[in-house]
């Protein structure tokens, strides 16, 4: 709430009537036909990435790779979608794909996960680390080279799009294509594995307290192993996910969204509940789907509003969870003196 | 149902009347919201007096203690300092009238040195200090109240009894003539013990007054002149020394009478569960454990006593196979344990009580549930609907005090989650499991829960199984044990049947003097 004042001020600061503003902002991202389903469509790498974050933030394992993660998951389900999905039967092409893509995925977070499972290096920095070698590998095969994921039948620098049986048709005329489904029950079903599998229990315990984790036999190398792979298959999903559905290619044009950033923030503000992440991504791709259109309405704000509208979103989010704690800290003292 | 005693306490102290108390209080009453900490409380503390204010966790003696020292104001009643009213506003203004507190968690700048710790937030310093004369000045308080400590010495290397030396010399030198101190003998080995037991003596001849916060019955209660005990905010008794024994004290503490009397095996030991030959652990070029054999019997319980950091620590990993030993044989119900991991030991007939119990017995932020669940073969998915059916069961059982099994453990008390946990160790661990190794179940815990516990230990002897408890509380272990084992740098020196123990002696050993 605070959020939208604070945009609000900076709306009248640059001569925006704040009102009519987040009127349209909020008629492009969420009550218009279009609006919505652009917004769906977005979200649906989206609700990936913050699954992925959440996940890992469960085990108190700071993935923050999502980004690299989902560009390796690009490339990995785009030369499946090239190379494999043409000698594959119809049903199978795009359930391998995405597959293959959420492979590749776990597989860029394989070295980070090995280094913090056994040696207990940082996974946060070598994670982040490996955002920029994928960024670069992107662009290299895009711009640097002539090789395979590069369309050939032009000199325009495009990736070489997958076969059509590899892509899933998109809702009509929308932007929204199927996964958007697959994404949400994915998030339930995750909610309900983690809440009620030995696997989550096994999490919870270690997350809570890896001294007791260790007391009952747990072993603590393959519980973050696995998590930390996983996380990296979801957000791989987000990048396969690109790749069936809007851009059917290796497209650079996902590194300009930064969708596995926002991730790690819809994670944070939807504290880690993985039904609570649909939501937020929903609520987060709608600010920017809005925001971008504002700029082509007819008194043009800048899509930077919008950017500042996250910001101060995830600020005073975080600022409140901090009121929320201390308050319940204080609460405890008193009990405390009162106690002993 | 004390008012007897009560009454005579009262009665001796009008005759004293005549005599001005150093600091009273009168009618104090203090409120916290939703709980009425101090009720209408009468305390009386005489000039050169040890006085012991007693009470189990939650009676309201550390408010009373602070509200003596000026930390908190009272809602109601008065403190009187020689018989005049003061109106503390604040522990520098209770130091002011010489009244200081020394904390149970020490407030000192661990980079600093002993003489830089005393004089801190001292108001009359010259602008330039110059060290030596500090340090000078300090060490003169120190010697003249028997307390050894080098004003040079950095704190963060200093003992915990160091450190509350430190503490104590800070409030001389500020001027206190009233020390209160709360849980002075929580962290200290018993040598330390008996040295803070000298200084205070050493106080009181100097006319000073004395007031130990305590919920131990002990060596605290030993010393003092007086004990005046609470309860749920009220004072439910005040006796001079020799008046009460320490199970009237406990009687008055929890308001019940408590039985703490010792309880051994009423069944012949029969096959042995748990042995131990020729165990050693070197680790790091130091030999943690050495050579220790011991056996444990069903329906018997094998007490280890011993100061805390001889080995105890390292013993209970070995054998619940946290650790593997790097010589000798463990075995349980006969078959080879070494190093084959926690999990395989348990399947062997193990439990094990740790003794840090929220943080590695219990994980603190899960539900009493889900703490049952943690031993448990738990296959693809939990099952927690059983889980329930027995959390519940052990809470009406065992009277654990809980809103409900979804609780988080963290959320209970001590005695609580102690419960929690040894339920699962000893009910939920299934017919196979014979072997219980207990560390220090009754750390930090009231008079009525150690009560509880020692009755659970009690009955788990009874049904069968062989205890190991290894205890840094010796009268712990003298209370259970059918058979006393003396740890000492990492050895067994002194092994004694628990009917004859004869307490100087396994002290000695303790202090590796045997």
């Amino acid at each position: 709430m605070f959020a939208f004042i604070v945009g609000g001020i900076f709306l009248a600061l640059t001569g925006h009537s704040p009102i009519g503003t987040y009127g349209s902002l909020i008629s492009h991202g969420y009550t218009s036909s279009k609006g919505i389903t652009n917004t769906l469509g977005l979200a649906t790498p989206l609700i990936c990435t913050g699954l992925a974050a959440a996940f890992a933030f469960r085990m108190n394992l700071f993935n923050i790779g999502e980004e690299g993660q989902m560009y390796l998951g690009m490339i990995g389900s785009a030369w499946a979608g090239i190379a494999l999905a043409g000698h594959l039967p119809h049903v199978l092409a795009v359930p391998t794909v995405l597959i293959i893509g959420a492979a590749t995925g776990a597989l860029w977070v394989l070295l980070p996960a090995i280094l913090r499972a056994k040696l207990g290096t940082s996974e946060i920095v070598s994670t982040l680390l490996l955002n920029y070698v994928a960024l670069n590998l992107v662009n290299y095969f895009i711009y640097g080279s002539r090789g395979f994921f590069r369309d050939p039948t032009t000199s325009f620098p495009q990736g070489r799009g997958v076969e059509e049986t590899a892509r899933f048709h998109r809702f009509g005329t929308s932007n929204t294509y199927p996964t958007v489904i697959i994404a949400v029950l994915l998030a339930v079903a995750l909610y309900w594995f983690m809440k009620r599998s030995n696997f989550g229990y096994e999490t919870s315990v270690f997350a809570d307290s890896p001294n007791t984790a260790r007391y009952a036999g747990m072993n603590a190398t393959k519980l973050t192993l696995s998590v930390l792979l996983f996380s990296g298959a979801l957000a791989g999903l987000a990048g396969a996910m690109y790749v069936v559905g809007p851009a059917g290619k290796v497209d650079p044009g996902l590194l300009q969204i930064g969708l596995g950033y926002a991730g790690i923030v819809v994670a944070a503000l939807a504290r880690y509940n993985f039904v609570a992440v649909v939501l937020t991504a929903i609520l987060f791709a709608g600010l920017r789907v809005g925001g971008a259109s504002l700029q082509i309405s007819s008194n043009p704000v800048p899509i930077a509003i919008a950017v500042v509208l996250q910001g101060s979103v995830l600020l005073f989010a975080l600022g409140g969870e901090i009121f929320r704690r201390n308050r319940l800290r204080i609460r405890r003292v008193q009990q405390v003196s009162v106690a002993s | 149902m004390s008012s007897a005693s009560s009454e005579a306490a009262m009665g001796s102290h009008r005759l004293g009347g005549a005599t001005l108390f150093a600091l009273s209080a009168r009618q104090v009453t203090k409120r916290f919201p939703g709980v009425l900490a101090n009720d209408r409380v009468d305390f009386d503390l005489l000039p050169g007096e040890v006085h012991t204010l007693l009470g189990e966790n939650g009676a309201g003696k550390s408010t009373l203690a602070s509200v003596l020292c000026g930390l908190y104001k009272p809602d109601e009643g008065a403190v009187l300092r020689n018989g005049t009213q003061v109106r503390l506003t604040s522990p520098r203004h209770g130091l002011q009238n010489g009244i200081a507190m020394v904390h149970q968690h020490f407030r000192l700048v661990d980079r600093f040195t002993v003489a830089e710790n005393v004089v801190l937030g001292h108001r009359n310093l010259p602008f330039r200090l110059r060290a030596n004369d500090l340090e000078d000045q300090v060490a003169q308080v120190a010697e003249r109240f028997g307390l050894p400590l080098d004003p040079r010495a950095t704190v963060g290397e200093l003992s915990a009894g160091q450190r509350q030396r430190v503490e104590i010399v800070k409030a001389l030198y500020q001027g206190a003539e009233i020390l209160l101190l709360d849980e002075p003998t929580a962290l200290l080995a018993p040598p330390e013990v008996e040295k803070l037991f000298e200084t205070v003596r050493a106080m009181t001849q100097a006319g000073k007054s004395v007031v130990f916060v305590s919920h131990k019955l002990g060596e605290v209660v030993d010393i003092s002149d007086r004990v005046t005990v609470m309860r749920d905010g009220r004072v439910t008794g005040s006796v001079a020394r020799g008046e009460a024994d320490t199970r009237k004290l406990a009687e008055l503490m929890v308001g019940r009478d408590i039985d703490l009397s010792p309880r051994r095996s009423r069944v012949a030991a029969q096959e042995t569960l748990l042995q131990l030959d020729k165990v050693g652990l070197t680790k790091d070029g130091i030999e943690r454990i050495a050579n220790i054999s011991l056996s444990v019997r069903a329906g018997e319980i094998v007490g280890i006593a011993g100061v805390s950091g001889n080995g105890q620590r390292e013993l209970a990993e070995i054998v619940a196979g946290l650790q593997a030993p790097t010589s000798g044989e463990i075995l349980i119900n006969g078959a080879r344990v070494n190093g084959i991991g926690t999990r395989k030991v348990r399947e062997a007939g193990l439990a094990y009580v740790p003794e840090d119990r929220l943080g590695t017995g219990l994980a603190p932020s899960l539900s009493i549930v889900d703490n049952l669940v943690l031993t448990r073969d738990r296959g693809f998915l939990v099952d927690r609907k059983s889980a329930l059916v027995e959390a519940e069961a052990f809470i009406k059982q065992l009277e654990i005090k809980t809103p409900h099994a979804h609780t988080a453990t963290r959320k209970l008390s001590g005695g609580n989650s102690q419960k929690v946990l040894l339920a699962r160790e000893i009910f939920g661990a299934g017919d196979n499991s014979r072997v219980l190794v207990v560390c220090s179940p009754t750390r930090g815990l009231d008079v009525g829960a150690v009560e509880a516990v020692h009755k659970l230990l009690d009955e788990a002897r009874s049904s069968g199984k062989a205890v190991l408890l290894i205890s840094e509380d010796l009268d712990e272990v003298l209370t259970l044990a059918d058979k006393v084992l003396v740890l000492y740098r990492g050895s067994v020196v002194h092994e004694v049947a628990g009917h004859e123990v004869d307490v100087e002696a396994v002290g000695l050993a303790m202090a590796g003097l045997s």
